[in-house]
């Protein structure tokens, strides 16, 4: 190999750039290249470049699943970690308590109702009980009250024979309040997830308790003209769905179906569209 | 990303970050390793390792999947190395992932993944072949060039000559108003 002076960019640094990003260059070539790129902006580009590429050469690979128990394996092991390591530091301090239960929590609720192995407990509840299960639990739904037991008031039997119409009043403004209960209940936010991507302003996807989401954006530029923002449904290993358009920068779009381990994004396009023509300008994936 | 409230963080990452990228993960070192028991062996440290680093991870950096993806190869060819009896040359690890900040790479990995089968695949086969030796087998150019029976300096040419159409066929692109790189999907 000629001795090319690290400020001088030749054909063979273009060669090098490429086995760099591949992370198979060695001994005296590496310490060469990596001398010269520090300095040149061709270089830093081209490996830039190629690892933007190779980043997609791993798709290649088909996704396949792994053994039945594998997360198992893997969380009982974060477990145990994280139990070592509680005893060796001072406890952590329990979470306040909070108006929205987090998602986990639902969770949570889930999986006590399978029946669990007690020989490999799940590793979330012997790690970290949640203080919400015990402290906090879950909060009784207002739009479905349990009845009261015990004898009925003698003066409300009195009430309703002498005003009937203002009993049923209170009664039609009761359950009304109890729908307006039930709708705040199931219109808690309990989990959000941001867009992240080269667009200003910001964007989220919000999920209800109800399992209602929707896509909010506020303060991203309008389109230009003769264009609209088209948002997207990309599950794993599937196309994108078409989720809907806004013409502005700041909307609101229902997200139906189950978001759980999917993409969302939001591309500029000439119009509507059935798969998207441009990179998306935002996008997040959403956790199942 | 952000999930509010943060739910029981420690475990509850590790689920997440697990649930969303783990099939590719395992497919990858899969694909690199032969061996379903030492795919997935690596995706166990590959998450534990991500987990515990996780803090210090930069989002802003590289999307997650790339990081998590980075990772197992790198693993996997640690493992490729060692099948090898060769003295393992550590690979960097997880904290240097590819910047690729400008590019939502995993909101358009899904709809790539179908490019980049159909770009790679239509390598000319002796660029195709190089490529995935060094990339899917962890071997360098001088072990392709043994293995091959080729100059080094061929190998070599090969690797760049694949790359460059690699990066036209997937889309690659530089944006020249910004005189930045940015990936442009569906080509």
């Amino acid at each position: 190999m000629s001795n090319t002076p690290i400020d001088e960019h030749s054909e063979e640094f273009d060669q090098l750039a490429g086995l760099y990003a591949l992370q198979v260059l060695e001994g005296d070539e590496l310490a060469r290249f990596e001398g010269h790129s520090a300095q040149c902006d061709r270089c830093q580009l081209m490996v830039r470049l190629d690892l933007e590429t190779l980043a997609r050469v791993a798709l290649v690979a088909p996704p396949m699943d792994p053994s039945p128990d594998f997360k198992a394996r893997l969380m009982r092991r974060a477990a145990e970690e994280l139990a070592a390591s509680a005893a060796t530091s001072p406890p952590t301090p329990a979470p306040p308590p909070s108006g929205a239960e987090p998602e986990n929590v639902v969770r949570l609720a889930d999986r006590q109702r399978q029946p669990r192995d007690p020989a490999h407990p799940e590793p979330r509840q012997s790690a970290h009980p949640q203080p919400q299960q015990s402290a906090h639990p879950e909060p009784r739904r207002s739009a479905h009250p349990e009845p009261v037991e015990g004898p009925r008031p003698s003066n409300v039997v009195s009430f309703w024979r002498r005003s009937p119409w203002l009993s049923a009043l209170a009664a039609v403004f009761v359950v009304a309040l109890i729908t307006a209960g039930a709708f705040t209940y199931e219109n808690q936010t309990v989990a959000t997830y941001e867009l992240t991507g080269t667009a200003p302003g910001s964007a989220r996807v919000v999920v209800r308790r109800s399992g209602a989401a929707e896509l909010e954006m506020a303060g991203v530029p309008n389109p230009d003209p003769g264009f609209i923002y088209e948002a997207w449904i990309i599950p794993a290993g599937k196309q994108p769905v078409a989720a809907g358009i806004t013409a502005t920068g700041d909307a609101k779009l229902p997200l139906s179906g189950d978001l759980r381990g999917t993409t969302v994004a939001i591309t500029t396009e000439r119009g509507r569209v059935d798969a998207p023509t441009s990179t998306p300008i935002m996008a997040t994936v959403v956790q199942s | 990303m952000t999930t509010s409230p943060p739910p029981s963080p420690e475990l509850a990452d590790l689920e997440a970050l697990y649930d969303a990228h783990h099939r590719q993960a395992i497919g990858l070192a899969y694909r690199m390793l032969g061996d379903l028991g030492d795919a997935e062996e690596v995706a166990q440290e590959v998450f534990l390792s991500a987990w515990r680093s996780g803090h210090t991870y930069d989002p802003g950096r590289g999307t997650t999947h790339t990081w998590i993806l980075s990772m197992v190869r790198n693993r996997s060819i640690d493992v490729l190395r060692a099948r090898r009896r060769r003295p393992v040359q550590p690979l960097a690890e997880g904290v240097d992932p590819p910047d690729t900040s400008d590019v939502p790479t995993q909101a358009v990995s899904n709809v790539d993944a179908e490019t980049a089968r159909v770009a790679l695949n239509s390598l000319p086969p002796e660029q195709k072949q190089v490529i995935e030796l060094a990339y899917f087998s962890g071997l360098s150019h001088s072990e392709i060039a043994a293995q091959l029976a080729a100059p080094i300096g061929t190998v070599k040419g090969r690797i760049r000559l694949g790359m460059d159409r690699l990066r036209t066929a997937m889309g690659v692109q530089q944006d020249r108003s910004s005189g930045q790189w940015s990936v442009i999907s569906g080509q």
